[in-house]
């Protein structure tokens, strides 16, 4: 009972911009208090867990709860026991009162949400904020398979993209680019193929398959082919948007990223505008694992310890936590800059 | 073209794509509350609408589309554009 008197009065106490001095005092308690308290419920797993998933940026929920800065907790800590019970949410791509509200499955636990989406929402493939759609839809993937394209509609990314499920690699992305992609998709350079009962797309003579999702026994050839130029001349006609729009993140993964390759083929994007290429890796070093290294303004690279197309065994923390760590790093770049 | 005209149009068009002939829409659907829609499915719907309507969606535009009143929004401004 004491305890929830001092957390209401020190919650009062931050909330207010005039304090007393038998209000300060109590501040002064409640703030002692509430750093005993926090320190003792966000553990180091949790902790670990919540640095991780990159859905925390202090230096943004700072700006957003300047009391944080008055109270002298760690700002983690602080949205911890204080700041999501008070609407506030832990960075730009995690909208709190948003999760509790949409799944009150989580308020009826009484789980903080931000842990609850890292340890559980996540696997369940829940959104982690709502009207402004899923923060996978600020990415645009590159092949060189299916993988990120699966990932992306796992957490409900419906955003089109024209490699989101096809096969490429570097050098033929390249190559495309420098042939020029308005003269990608036509009746010359599209040849319909049967692969394991569904119609691909073969883009010659870069090698490209594209998924149809179309089953042979459904079609034939001839209409799917017509179909197949129509369809993608569009998502190339919007690929050639997004590269001049220059706000999504270009995404290419494979086991083995020489850093030249690489190198072109941000070049290549930035003929468009100002575009950004994350590259992401296999390692074997547990430590590096989810990291990002921001090469430039335009290149990253980042690790992840497994590719699976199949979602039951691919790394989706993984994936999310280079996704978020991904945007965050930009975005502090790119406001930086301004 | 009035809203409602759009709308029942609209409706159609997901039907066949779905193949769902007794689909109903309410403009308060999203995306995800669409029983199979997906990005392969969103393509076909762009198409379809762009043909239906003899319009042409900007990469902005198709990113915007989140629900079936986005939808119907874009092909309104698109068709006032046009008249």
């Amino acid at each position: 009972m004491r305890l929830v008197k001092f957390k209401q009065s020190m919650a009062s106490g931050l909330e207010s911009a005039v304090v007393r001095p038998t209000r300060l005092r109590l501040k002064f308690l409640g703030q002692t208090l509430g750093m005993k308290i926090a320190a003792r419920r966000l553990s180091a797993r949790n902790r670990g867990c919540i640095e991780q998933s990159g859905l925390f940026d202090a230096a943004w929920y700072l700006r957003q709860a300047p009391d944080a800065v008055a109270s002298g907790l760690d700002p983690l800590e602080h949205y911890f026991y204080f700041g999501w019970k008070a609407g506030l949410s832990p960075g730009p791509y995690f909208d709190a009162s948003w999760y509790r509200t949409f799944y009150n499955d989580v308020d009826v636990a009484g789980w903080e949400p931000l842990l609850h989406f890292i340890r559980y929402g996540m696997q369940r493939g829940r959104c982690a904020r709502g009207s402004q759609g899923s923060i996978y839809d600020d990415f645009q993937s590159l092949g060189e398979d299916c993988e990120f394209g699966n990932v992306q509609r796992h957490f409900d990314s419906n955003s089109l993209g024209l490699f989101r499920f096809a096969q490429t690699n570097v050098d033929s992305l390249v190559a495309a680019f420098d042939k020029g992609l308005d003269r990608l998709i036509t009746a010359d350079t599209v040849e319909i193929v049967g692969r394991e009962r569904e119609y691909c797309t073969r883009v010659q003579p870069f090698d490209f398959l594209f998924h149809t999702h179309v089953f042979t026994a459904n079609s034939t050839v001839e209409k799917i082919k017509a179909h197949e130029i129509r369809r993608l001349q569009l998502l190339a006609r919007k690929f050639v948007d997004d590269l001049k729009d220059g706000e999504k993140v270009f995404l290419y993964k494979a086991r083995q990223l020489l850093p030249a390759r690489m190198g072109e083929l941000a070049q290549r994007l930035g003929r468009y505008g100002p575009n950004r290429l994350l590259c992401v890796t296999l390692t074997r070093d547990t430590q590096k694992v989810g990291t990002v290294e921001f090469m430039s303004d335009t290149l990253a690279l980042a690790y992840i310890d497994r590719f699976d197309v199949d979602m039951t065994k691919c790394a989706l923390d993984v994936w999310s936590a280079i996704c978020h760590k991904t945007l965050s790093g930009w975005r502090a770049e790119r406001m930086a800059a301004a | 073209m009035t809203e409602a005209e759009i709308t029942a149009a609209l409706t159609g068009l997901f039907r066949e794509i779905l193949g769902e002939p007794l689909l109903e829409l309410s403009p308060t659907d999203r995306d995800h509350d669409i029983p199979g829609f997906d990005s392969a499915k969103k393509v076909h719907l762009v198409l379809a609408v762009e043909e239906r309507f003899a319009i042409r969606l900007r990469s902005r535009e198709i990113d915007m589309l989140q629900s079936v009143a986005d939808w119907t929004k874009i092909i309104q401004a698109h068709c006032k554009g046009a008249a």
